[in-house]
């Protein structure tokens, strides 16, 4: 275990370097300050909506996004291109831990990025209409949607150097776009993956809720399966791809 | 049976028939030797192959043809391997924001080092005491290899691979390596060194392996190799205080193929040293010259080198 | 006898004998390779997917607009009218021509910093300002070039389709030509120097790429929120914040369509106006560029 702890702590480092981390945490807090200057003098009824649609289409839509991908994306992709792959490839771990190791740290470290936003989202709803109950959701929300964009983009940056902007074609096109025309893709939306849960988890979600999940419906199992297929997906094909290919 | 110099007896490594192409371009072509306890230095142009094969026998690199064993394991499969394994690649392959120490210590633990005192040990066989709480992006390249090393050497490696480890490094850091390495081979590690620096790989390797153009150019000793090359005639710089008479004095000799003479001396080429050495003596006594120098001009590695790649 | 030792060896050297460009042709080479650099030209076929795709997905409206526009014959339905539809396909390609900007600024700027190559060219003919123009003025060649190629179709299939022929299609058409140009501009300063300022301060292509989309999108959804739905004093004024709103805004006024749901008009904003706000953050980014590369070269 103390390898993959020290690898696990590194990883960690490695993607929340100082900068780098208040920048992104400073991205977290915007749809909570958007938030709260929309939503001054306003009932409790269409704050709740500004919630989910705000909370919703910043937090879950874009900020949480934006950094699952680039943490997923510089998993494995940054050492591979700052040449310290061998580095931790030449070690008694077995692949497969290896590549859930460091699927596990993208994991962690985006949902804790994700969670200030997520915190600071609540907070802001919470101090002025109650329903705490939002908090857990959206905090489960945002555990589901990093979880899954991170365990796609390990393998993608991984394999390529253009995982991000691909992601963020697949993200602002398909996902804005495409999905919110044609509600049957839903499914392999993410952060409308993430919604869902938060849709299970809070109490009296809002109507608009359901016009943002399309095809799917609210539901705290169906996510977690989700992200666990998921997850097992990323780490085997991760596996192989060490395994296979070239990694100096 | 005498065994062929590229191979050792009970190696600890070994190249049967390996291949390596990438697309079009052929990096290692048919390629058998064994490594074996002691310094092998491995040697070849830029383009040889050398780093192919290095990271094929670390596993990091796939064969396209043929096997490669490592303490009796295929090294791209087996993980556990790497306990027994360390590799100081060419490239950084550091982490420019972490400190020296840190990274030493991040090599133990990842390799499961259980004295808890040898990350400290290592740094200061390398000499890195001193600056392994700076950061690494501010280390020189001479600093950064020496960090490199030690967070290879932390894991008390069987197999130690070192591809151009001496870059970077100046004289006094070289000679301390260059010893540590030795030290290394003494105490029945398997340890390779890849390096341009011939005269230094000359002074810590008593085997080579030459490859060039991806293929076995030569294997084992140095003087062994030289002798091998039968059609390459052997340049002897003699001085004397007579060197046009000693030189057609000499011509008498069978050893000598041709005579060049200079103010202070002749060079002999000739494809019998021995009897150059036996005769040169003896027919300078009969002509009254005097003898002051008997030197082998290309018995370096240099010049075995030279005449490797050249001859191709 | 003498100790000093000494030889000359003649390998054949010989100097460059050819023509010396000087810093004009540096420029003018740094300029073509930024280029070439983004559109993956001279490089391994995996390097022109992302640019290609892209410009592929910006293509794609105008083709079937236009294709379908030559066999649906003139008078049958005003929906395949291509007489009004630049504004349209400009705004059309306002997402995709952001994700092609967070593709070209870093690939332009980053790459050389990464990998050492500014020391060395550094010791060319060439100043740090020359070397951010060429490589500024291809960023505008790429983008421009990318807004351009949709418009260009879309002007053919509008010369071809005049019932007038396709002669006087092109003399009734002319007069847009000064439009598209004018907002193409408008979109490369609204996207072009924030993406540039934004390469030269971060280290990492992905990390480039994801802050200027946050900060974009971050700033449009910010700036709809407090425009929109706040009672801040001067609020309003956020709209300007906005670069896509500003951008389609000013578009719309080029064109002479009115669109009373934009966020500018919703701020009582003359589109004019936004024009300038862009010019001015945009001026402001550049020279923040300047200063970073100053320090660097």
């Amino acid at each position: 275990m103390r390898p993959l702890s020290a690898l696990f702590v590194m990883s960690l480092r490695q993607a929340l370097p100082v900068k780098r981390t208040i920048i992104l945490v400073l991205i977290q807090l915007l749809p909570a300050l958007v938030y709260l200057l929309s939503t001054q003098n306003r009932t409790d009824a269409a704050a709740l909506e500004s919630f989910v649609a705000i909370g919703a289409s910043m937090l879950l839509g874009l900020a949480v996004p934006v950094v699952a991908i680039v943490l997923g994306a510089g998993a494995l992709g940054a050492e591979r291109r700052d040449e310290t792959l061998s580095f931790i490839a030449m070690r008694p771990i077995p692949r497969f831990a290896l590549a859930g190791t460091k699927t596990v740290a993208a994991i962690v470290a985006g949902t804790a990025i994700g969670l200030v936003g997520a915190l600071a989202l609540g907070v802001a709803h919470v101090t002025q209409y109650g329903n705490t109950s939002l908090i857990t959701g959206i905090g489960l929300a945002v555990f589901i949607t990093t979880a899954l964009y991170v365990s796609v983009l390990v393998p993608l940056g991984f394999l390529t150097d253009r995982a991000v902007l691909i992601a963020m074609v697949y993200l602002f096109i398909f996902e804005g776009g495409v999905v919110s025309a044609l509600p049957a893709l839903a499914t392999i939306s993410p952060w409308r993956i993430g919604l869902s849960i938060f849709g299970a988890v809070a109490s009296d979600p809002p109507p608009i809720i359901d016009d943002l999940l399309g095809s799917l419906t609210p539901s705290a199992v169906t996510p977690l399966l989700a992200v666990i297929v998921t997850f097992v997906v990323s780490v085997a094909l991760t596996t192989l791809m060490l395994r296979q290919r070239d990694l100096a | 049976m005498t065994l062929d110099p590229a191979f050792v007896p009970d190696p600890t490594i070994e190249v049967v028939t390996v291949s390596k192409w990438f697309g079009q371009k052929v990096a290692v072509s048919g390629l058998s030797c064994s490594f074996g306890p002691g310094v092998t230095g491995l040697l070849g142009p830029n383009g040889a192959g050398k780093t192919t094969l290095l990271r094929m026998i670390s596993g990091l690199t796939s064969v396209s043809n043929g096997k490669i064993t490592v303490l009796g394991k295929n090294p791209r499969t087996d993980t556990g391997l790497f306990s027994s394994m360390a590799l100081v690649p060419d490239e950084d392959a550091v982490y420019g924001d972490i400190t020296g120490r840190q990274f030493v210590r991040y090599s133990a633990a990842l390799s499961n080092v259980e004295e808890r005192d040898k990350p400290e040990e290592v740094l200061s066989i390398v000499a890195m005491g001193d600056a392994a709480d700076r950061s690494i992006g501010g280390y020189s390249k001479g600093m950064r290899q020496r960090i490199k090393v030690a967070a290879a050497i932390v894991t008390d490696p069987d197999v130690l691979i070192l591809d151009e480890p001496l870059n970077g490094t100046d004289p006094i850091q070289r000679a301390h390596l260059i010893a540590l390495f030795e030290g290394f081979g003494e105490e029945g590690r398997t340890v390779i060194v890849s390096s341009h620096v011939l005269e230094e790989v000359e002074r810590v390797s008593k085997r080579v392996i030459a490859i060039v153009d991806g293929r076995l150019a030569a294997a084992g000793s140095v003087e062994a190799i030289r002798a091998s090359m039968h059609d390459i005639p052997y340049v002897v710089r003699i001085s004397t205080d007579a060197p046009r008479k000693l030189g057609a004095a000499l011509f008498a000799s069978s050893a000598a193929v041709s005579i060049t003479s200079t103010n202070d001396g002749i060079s002999v080429s000739t494809k019998d040293i021995t009897t150059l050495g036996k005769d040169t003596p003896r027919i300078a006594s009969d002509i009254g010259a005097r003898i002051t120098g008997f030197r082998p001009q290309d018995q370096s590695l240099e010049s075995v080198f030279r005449y490797l790649v050249e001859g191709r | 006898m003498t100790t000093d030792r000494g030889a000359v060896y003649d390998l054949g050297y010989e100097p460059y004998h050819g023509e010396r460009r000087g810093r004009k042709g540096a420029r003018l080479t740094i300029w073509a390779d930024g280029n070439r650099r983004v559109l993956g030209l001279r490089r391994k076929a995996r390097r022109k997917v992302m640019p290609w795709l892209l410009i592929a997905i910006a293509l794609l409206p105008a083709i079937v607009s236009v294709g379908i526009a030559f066999i649906v014959p003139a008078g049958v339905s005003n929906e395949f009218n291509l007489a009004d539809a630049n504004a349209s396909f400009f705004q059309l390609g306002g997402t995709i021509v952001m994700l092609f900007t967070a593709l070209a600024a870093p690939e332009l700027l980053i790459p050389d910093r990464r990998y050492g190559v500014l020391s060395m060219l550094s010791s060319r003919p060439l100043t740090s300002s020359d070397y951010l123009a060429a490589r500024f003025a291809s960023n505008i060649t790429v983008v421009g070039g990318f807004l351009l190629i949709p418009q260009i179709l879309l002007f053919i299939g509008q010369a071809g389709t005049d019932p007038d022929g396709l002669v006087q299609g092109i003399i009734n058409s002319a007069p847009t030509i000064p439009r598209i140009l004018a907002v193409t501009a408008i979109y490369i300063t609204a996207f072009v120097p924030l993406g540039f300022m934004i390469s030269s301060l971060v280290q990492r292509k992905s990390i480039a790429a994801s802050v200027f989309l946050a900060v974009i999108i971050g700033l449009t959804a910010f700036a709809e929120a407090i425009v929109r739905n706040s009672v801040l004093p001067g609020g309003r004024w956020m709209a300007l914040l906005a670069p896509i709103n500003t951008a389609d805004a000013a578009n719309n006024w080029v064109f002479g369509s009115i669109n009373n749901d934009s966020l500018l008009a919703a701020a009582d904003i003359h589109p004019a106006l936004g024009i300038a706000a862009l010019v001015v953050i945009g001026s402001a980014a550049v020279m923040v560029s300047v200063w970073q590369y100053r320090r660097l070269m």
